[in-house]
């Protein structure tokens, strides 16, 4: 991956070494082959969920009353590399992600788009979409896409991970294979149980282990997370981030 | 948490209607008015997102600023994970969160969702 990914020094903005250095490792983790997609189709997942931004049947089903009062499949680019569930996917998670439901996921899921293909869709999605939203915030170029790298996916799927209330398997943290072992080691004692939005994604480790080094640099790490001291090295106080945040999830209709 | 952080530094100003009216109402935080406004035209790619920009710039500086924007881009993340994944809010924050849902009126998202229930419907 080259070094010069991520280079703010043109920006007209101080953005913090370890915030472009996180970044850098995302777009590198997502070229690699994850358990359930190719590098490629994972390349192809983030440029479908960037096109997806521009989709006018997703702005119409936005609109109606239900998603589902809209007929037709969103048109796509990427029909070569990703399935049309996975195309579908991602055009609701980045459109209109709070009216999904365990129904619209279940006629998804079959043979060859499993809940594994499902969890790593999500992670690729979500860590670059948190990227882009940066750079839009703040008037940045998108980030060119990462040169996907040669490989198979591993189709590993962990067997200590099940469904605990959520629409898809996870894992509790309670029991973890030594190769997942890592994923919630530096959460704090008050995280046992792990938090439903921090192992939401845990059928695929790797999501998870993205999750956390994004969050270190864009909100919090975990150790820090009941602390409400102004955070060294940063500038806004606690109550400034948790406005934003708290406006954020407002304006994306999310009750969590 | 946000309402968490105002206890801890003994803010009594802190307004959490803030957070879901349309009109900006003084959040009783520092900077809170500008900083509610970015987020909203960042999150709505509204216009007037350079206007904002600027003018949240000069209420917390550049540093400020930028991270404003990571945490707009990290919540752009968690809600789409919360709401992809169908996940119940936790038992153990039900009733730590119980009033603050009901000032809010959390319950009217489409996303609600609690351990005993889950949704259905298309």
């Amino acid at each position: 991956m080259s070094l010069q990914m991520f280079d703010y020094s043109q920006s007209g903005y101080q953005i913090r070494s370890d915030m472009a250095a996180a970044y850098r490792d995302i777009w590198w983790r997502i070229a690699r082959p994850g358990n359930w997609w190719t590098g490629a189709q994972r390349e192809a997942i983030l440029r479908e969920a960037r096109a997806s931004r521009e989709c006018d049947l997703c702005q119409e089903k936005a609109q109606a009353l239900s998603p589902s009062a809209v007929s037709g499949d969103c048109g796509s680019t990427q029909a070569e590399l990703l399935p049309q569930e996975s195309i579908d996917a991602i055009h609701r998670i980045s459109n209109d992600a709070a009216r999904l439901t365990s129904t619209w996921l279940e006629g998804l899921i079959g043979p060859s788009f499993g809940y594994g293909h499902y969890v790593e869709l999500i992670g690729v999605l979500v860590a670059a979409r948190s990227i882009d939203a940066f750079h839009e915030a703040l008037g940045l170029n998108l980030e060119p896409l990462p040169k996907p790298e040669e490989g198979a996916p591993s189709g590993y799927l962990p067997k200590e991970a099940n469904f605990a209330g959520a629409w898809v398997p996870v894992l509790n943290g309670e029991s973890l294979a030594p190769q997942d072992a890592d994923i919630y080691a530096e959460l704090p004692p008050e995280y046992v149980p792990v938090p439903n939005v921090l192992s939401a994604m845990s059928l695929v480790p790797d999501a998870v282990r993205m999750l956390f080094r994004l969050s270190a640099v864009q909100y919090l790490d975990m150790k820090g997370f009941m602390r409400f001291e102004q955070l060294p090295g940063r500038v806004l106080s606690r109550s400034q981030v948790e406005l934003v945040a708290a406006r954020v999830s407002a304006l994306n209709d999310c009750f969590y | 948490m946000l309402r968490a952080s105002a206890k801890a530094t003994n803010n009594k100003d802190l307004n959490l209607f803030a957070v879901t009216k349309n009109d900006q109402a003084s959040s009783g935080v520092r900077g809170g008015e500008a900083l509610l406004a970015f987020a909203e035209a960042a999150v709505t790619r509204s216009e007037r997102l350079p206007e904002v920009r600027e003018a949240l710039k000069e209420a917390l500086g550049e540093q400020g600023l930028i991270e404003a924007a990571a945490v707009i881009g990290n919540f752009e993340r968690m809600t789409r994970i919360a709401d992809a994944t169908g996940i119940p809010l936790d038992e153990r924050n039900i009733e730590f969160t119980r009033e603050v849902r009901e000032i809010l009126e959390l319950g009217r998202f489409t996303s609600a969702r609690l351990p005993s229930r889950s949704r259905h419907s298309s």
